[in-house]
């Protein structure tokens, strides 16, 4: 893991607030994004973020160190809790389908510029990842990652076997990092 | 290790069973090859979240997200705990909502069954304009705002329930559902929808109103069962409802009953359900409700706070509300729940605690709803310089942690 994320657990382990408020500078708007395309609601991906910074704060023992980057972490926790409530509405037929799209949009303009630059750079890096990826492979981590569908329900809506699902996300997901420079992986 | 990377990503992605989930969690824990593999497969799911378009966040998120790190520890009741309820009576079957559901016709030929309408239906249109995938919730108040004053023109002015006809009303039960819809969470939705209108309000406010707005439907539909048939079964189902659901929503909330807006504070929250169906839900945020009315319009700033604890009193859930207030605003708020029968007299805080009484006194199957008080299911103290209102509630039993029908992920 990363030194600096370790040193940002190891405080919010301590009980140290201050660097809640650095992590939820550094991610929040992140968490947030990807929440909020997933469910389409703002209300729904606020709670989903308010959720899951409870969860590092009152249990830090939740993440362990050893498993990887406390990051990415928290993103695959805000993306695994969005689609439970994504899937949780669906049951309830209480919400129009969402439809996702995995293009790169230009960036929000209301973001301040100094954070909008670097933000720009990475979105164009992940944009040309994510358009090298073949599009068999581009639609089955979309059904997945975004829609929250499982392998069978996305064999089953693309007309494929399971198999095949399981393989184009695997590929999918190796191209994807292989693709990126150092620096963003 | 195709195999095994596949594992790792449908472990990521939180389709494998808990079995399976413990198997990878197992891998990972003792081999450090599978632990790389696994933080590179996040690496990379990360990088797919990453690709979200970036969407601005709103601005109090922030301040929601920080007051976390404040939450206070379970704090000591001190002399309460020696006033509350020591074995309270717990049914057998567990009160579970939907008790003084009447119809619209029990209403009688006055014009009551219209208001009931009338607002349900402004409702419709307000959930609409305040939801999250709202353009108000982006931040544009410009349609929320052109609606606001018609949609208020729904909500009560202070006391003007006792001349509206309520107590011509034959049947107890329709009398404490039409109250119900008017003086809980109707009265701040008031609030905030004139600062709206007068064009001082915030996204914060927007999101205040879509939970009070939410709420207000809710119990609407508990109280009256022919309103709305369809949301009405939806409500109906089993579903578990955490303290952590009402935490969300009080969070940092503002609150007003025709006084001056304060502040609500959160204090310890117990982990667990509190209710198991919508409609209960809806009949503990009346009391909720009932009770925040009561206290924050004495509250000498405005604010108050909210403590939920599973520990206090045996098989049951304890709500306690707390604010500053001067002895004399205590004083007149004792004698109100002093009083045996609320009911009769034509007067808003009596009504506010007659309901809570029925709701409580309903839940733990008591003869009347003098009893609720008596013995201490629902009760008004002062310690110090401040007012504590509290009111029990039965436990759900076989509780696995509260939270609304999600499944956990293995990243908890």
């Amino acid at each position: 893991m990363k030194l600096k994320d370790q040193k940002v657990w190891e405080r919010i382990t301590a009980g140290d607030g201050t660097v809640l408020s650095e992590l939820y500078d550094s991610i929040g708007s992140k968490l947030f994004s990807l929440s909020f395309k997933i469910l389409g609601d703002r209300w729904d991906a606020e709670e989903v973020v308010q959720d899951a910074f409870t969860t590092l704060w009152k249990k830090p023992q939740s993440f362990d160190p050893r498993k990887g980057k406390l990051t990415s972490w928290l993103m695959v926790l805000v993306r695994n809790r969005s689609v439970d409530r994504y899937r949780s509405r669906k049951r309830r037929k209480d919400t129009t389908s969402i439809e996702v799209s995995l293009e790169i949009q230009p960036v929000d303009e209301n973001i301040d510029v100094a954070t909008s630059a670097s933000h720009a750079d990475e979105k164009r890096l992940l944009g040309s990842a994510i358009q090298k990826l073949p599009e068999k492979q581009l639609s089955v981590l979309k059904l997945s990652y975004f829609k929250g569908l499982t392998h069978p329900e996305i064999a089953k809506e693309l007309g494929v076997s399971l198999g095949t699902v399981k393989s184009r996300i695997r590929l999918g997901v190796e191209k994807l990092r292989n693709s990126l420079p150092e620096s963003l992986r | 290790m195709l195999e095994l990377e596949q594992k790792l990503i449908d472990y990521s992605l939180g389709i494998l069973s808990s079995k399976e989930s413990r198997e990878v969690e197992s891998l990972i824990a003792k081999d450090k090859q599978v632990a790389k593999l696994f933080s590179g497969v996040q690496d990379s799911f990360c990088l797919l979240g990453n690709s979200a378009r970036t969407t601005k966040v709103s601005d109090d998120l922030k301040s929601r997200v920080m007051e976390i790190c404040e939450s206070p520890k379970k704090k000591s009741l001190g002399f309460l705990d020696k006033l509350l309820p020591v074995s309270p009576y717990l049914p057998n079957s567990r009160y579970a909502g939907g008790g003084g559901s009447v119809d619209l016709s029990d209403l009688g030929n006055g014009d009551l069954k219209d208001k009931i309408n009338r607002l349900y239906e402004s409702m419709l249109v307000l959930r609409s304009l305040v939801s999250g995938t709202s353009s108000a919730a982006e931040g544009d108040l410009s349609e929320l705002c052109k609606s606001a004053e018609s949609i208020s023109l729904n909500v009560p002015a202070h006391n003007s329930i006792c001349s509206n006809g309520v107590s011509a009303v034959p049947h107890e039960e329709a009398i404490q559902s039409f109250l119900r819809t008017q003086l809980t969470s109707l009265p701040s939705m008031g609030y905030f929808l004139s600062k709206i209108h007068g064009k001082g309000g915030s996204s914060s406010d927007v999101r205040r109103l879509f939970y009070l707005c939410r709420d207000q439907m809710k119990i609407m539909r508990a109280s009256f069962g022919d309103l709305d048939g369809d949301l009405l079964a939806d409500d109906e189902k089993m579903r578990l409802h955490g303290a952590g659901l009402l935490k969300t929503k009080w969070w940092g909330a503002q609150h007003s009953y025709y006084s001056r807006a304060g502040k609500v504070k959160c204090g310890y929250f117990f982990e667990g359900p509190v209710t198991e169906r919508c409609v209960e839900f809806a009949e503990y945020d009346s009391n909720l409700y009932s009770l925040a009315n009561l206290l924050g319009s004495r509250s000498e700033n405005g604010e108050f706070q909210i403590d939920l604890d599973n520990a206090n009193v045996p098989g049951c859930v304890l709500a306690t509300l707390t604010a500053t207030t001067s002895s004399k605003k205590h004083t007149v708020l004792k004698n109100t729940f002093n009083k045996k029968h609320n009911r009769e007299i034509l007067n808003e805080d009596n009504y506010l605690v007659h309901l809570v009484k029925s709701s409580v006194s309903r839940a733990f199957k008591l003869s009347t709803s003098c009893e609720a008080f008596s013995k201490k299911y629902i009760g008004c103290e002062r310690t110090g310089n401040q007012t504590i209102l509290w009111f029990v509630w039965p436990s759900v039993l076989d509780s696995q942690g509260g939270g609304e029908a999600t499944t956990s992920s293995p990243l908890q």
